[in-house]
């Protein structure tokens, strides 16, 4: 079932001297229960592509829709704390909270109580693998791979169905990637999530059911389903 | 979320005593300076009534303060109740002389005899160094006898032949005083019975002092007139000066080197031939140097107020741009602009409010009063909030994208 639609999409970078177009005339059909993969070269405009998906900024023209509703008819905020989901390279944790505050952030901000955000927020930090010594401790003392371990918990722990992952393995070693991609495949495959991961990571891309290739902010210029990866790259 | 601010305000304490210290410093800083505005406000009162400002009656160029011939009515504008220029002025010395005839044949020296009407000892010249031994009253009776209108005087111990004595011991002395009626030249005599109360031991053997309230009420009371030699006065409030100028223009002039005396003024009841001048240059020119002081002060603490609103503005500013990742994650997860200015002021705000506390503890020692010191706490507390909100509607309005790659 399509649930995130793309049409005619276009965005700039506006400055006093010059105007940059980021994104031009982009379409596509996002579907639930998959893995897309947007690869390209830097400034190809693949986050800020993620960046419009997640409501972060407004396009200049064309639409985003969700389950069939227009983004600018929706409240933004609601939006990004109840549709969408982000993950980031540098996993954009909130410094001055400890690992299960983070968690617990997005869910207090839903309404949700704080006993049952508590609750709520340890069940999914065990399931990635995080015990309870990481519970009181801050970001900063945490390794990489565990920080986007709390990322994605915080991100589950959201309402939202679609996952905005912007290279989520791009500060990571080899092993913790693979961890993350599983995890990432896991919840497109079993759990129905959308998930939408930009990267310049061959590697990552081979966990993607879908790769689309970005360029100077044409989208997409190429796609590619399973095994296409060695294509894409060359 | 209360957790939020409560986590920065305990996690993020480094920053929080930055603004505590601002704070607490900035108001001990304007409670000092308001404090030292107003001593120096309180000094500038205190100038009206402690400084002695004296003036004196002169002639029309300042030149004379004696034998001045001042008229009864320009008299009574100081002394009478009713007088214009009376409320302003109180140590008022006025003298005036009245020539007698001695009643007995014997004449001692050769000054023509007078009586001498004033209202203190220091209306006359030959009085003012009171030593004691100059000027001797009897039992019962004082210098303030010379500010009533009893019928006594004070005599010259050489007069004491002339007296007489009455049953119940008291002791009386009858002159024949030379008075004119208005408008007529030749005196008449008139006969007065004083008591005498003491002796004043001055070189003209005539002399017999009385008070003026005395010979002004004796002399109206039969038609004579009599004029004054000379007026002095301190002023009661200096800060009616001016006041007092405008009242006594109308009457009397400013001295100038360059007025003529007339008689002639038209129109004029009182000749205009006498001036004052009032001895306030001490007074002014210590006005001046407070004034100064205090415009010095209301500057500076015009110039803290706008560098307490400056530097408050900009710590928030430094403070958020600082956290501008932090923000732009807040609104990624779907937190509202409101709320996240509500963070902003709250986790700021807690610590301003510490330190407006320590500012206050430390500054309890200053003279402010409650209402100062509630506008200088409110005063730094809204330069804060207008920091903060600022700032944070500045960031909030700014694209979450650039928020997020720390380009904002």
């Amino acid at each position: 079932m399509p649930i995130l639609l793309i049409e005619d999409l276009n965005y700039s970078y506006i400055s006093k001297s010059q105007r940059t177009d980021a994104i031009r005339d982009a379409n596509y059909v996002f579907e639930s229960g998959q893995v897309y993969v947007i690869m390209g070269k830097s400034g190809s405009g693949k986050t800020t592509l993620l960046s419009l998906l997640a409501g972060l900024d407004k396009p200049l023209s064309g639409q985003i829709s969700l389950d069939g509703e227009g983004l600018e008819s929706m409240d933004i905020s609601r939006y990004r704390r109840d549709k969408v989901a982000m993950i980031y390279q540098q996993f954009n944790l909130l410094p001055l909270l400890s690992v299960q505050e983070n968690v617990m952030y997005p869910m207090v901000l839903s309404g949700v109580s704080k006993p049952e955000a508590q609750q709520r927020s340890v069940e999914r930090l065990r399931e990635l693998g995080l015990g309870e010594q990481f519970d009181r401790r801050l970001p900063h003392t945490l390794s990489g791979g565990e920080q986007q371990r709390v990322a994605i918990a915080r991100a589950l722990c959201m309402p939202a169905r679609v996952i905005l992952a912007d290279e989520p393995t791009g500060s990571l070693d080899s092993e913790n990637s693979k961890i993350i991609m599983g995890i990432l495949k896991d919840l497109a495959h079993e759990k129905g999530y959308l998930v939408i991961i930009v990267t310049h990571d061959p590697a990552v891309a081979e966990h993607g059911d879908t790769c689309l290739r970005m360029d100077a902010g044409r989208f997409p210029v190429l796609t590619k389903t399973n095994h296409w990866n060695n294509q894409i790259n060359s | 979320m209360l957790f939020y601010t409560r986590s920065r305000f305990f996690r993020a304490w480094q920053h929080g005593l930055k603004v505590l210290f601002f704070c607490a410093v900035a108001l001990v800083l304007l409670m000092y300076m308001q404090a030292q505005l107003r001593g120096q406000v309180a000094e500038l009162q205190a100038l009206n009534t402690s400084i002695r400002v004296p003036g004196q009656v002169t002639d029309g160029q300042g030149l004379r303060f004696d034998n001045l011939s001042i008229s009864e009515q320009l008299t009574d504008l100081f002394w009478s109740a009713e007088g214009a220029l009376s409320s302003y002025v109180h140590q008022l010395a006025i003298k005036a002389s009245v020539p007698y005839a001695r009643l007995a044949e014997q004449a001692v020296g050769l000054s023509p005899p007078a009586l001498t009407a004033l209202t203190t000892l220091a209306s006359d010249g030959r009085l003012r160094h009171r030593d004691g031994l100059a000027v001797t009253f009897y039992p019962d009776y004082d210098e303030e006898v010379f500010f009533s209108d009893n019928a006594l005087c004070l005599i010259h111990p050489a007069m004491k032949q002339y007296l007489e004595i009455a049953e119940d011991d008291t002791t009386w002395l009858e002159l024949e005083l030379l008075m004119h009626r208005l408008g007529e030249d030749k005196p008449e005599s008139v006969k007065a019975r004083l008591q005498v109360v003491g002796t004043a031991l001055l070189e003209d053997e005539n002399a017999v002092l009385a008070p003026y309230p005395w010979l002004r009420a004796f002399a109206g009371r039969q038609g004579y007139t009599i004029s004054s030699d000379a007026i002095s006065f301190v002023m009661r409030d200096n800060s009616q000066i001016e006041a007092f100028t405008k009242q006594f223009l109308p009457h009397f002039a400013e001295p100038h080197m360059a007025y003529v005396p007339s008689k002639h003024v038209p129109g004029g009841l009182y000749y205009r031939m006498s001036g004052i001048v009032v001895h306030d240059q001490a007074y002014q020119n210590a006005w001046s140097a407070i004034e100064r002081s205090i415009t010095l002060t209301r500057l500076s603490i015009a110039g803290t107020f706008a560098m307490v609103l400056l530097a408050g503005v900009l710590l928030c500013y430094i403070s958020l741009r600082n956290r501008r990742q932090e923000l732009a994650v807040l609104l990624t997860l779907g937190s509202s602009k409101a709320s996240l200015m509500l963070h902003t002021v709250l986790d700021q705000g807690a610590w301003v409010v510490l330190g407006l506390i320590t500012g206050i503890l430390l500054s309890l020692s200053f003279q402010v009063s409650p209402r100062q010191r509630l506008m200088m706490v409110a005063y730094i507390a809204l330069s804060f909030l207008a920091g903060i909100t600022l700032t944070a509607w500045r960031f909030t309005r700014l694209p979450v994208i650039l928020m997020m790659k720390d380009k904002a």
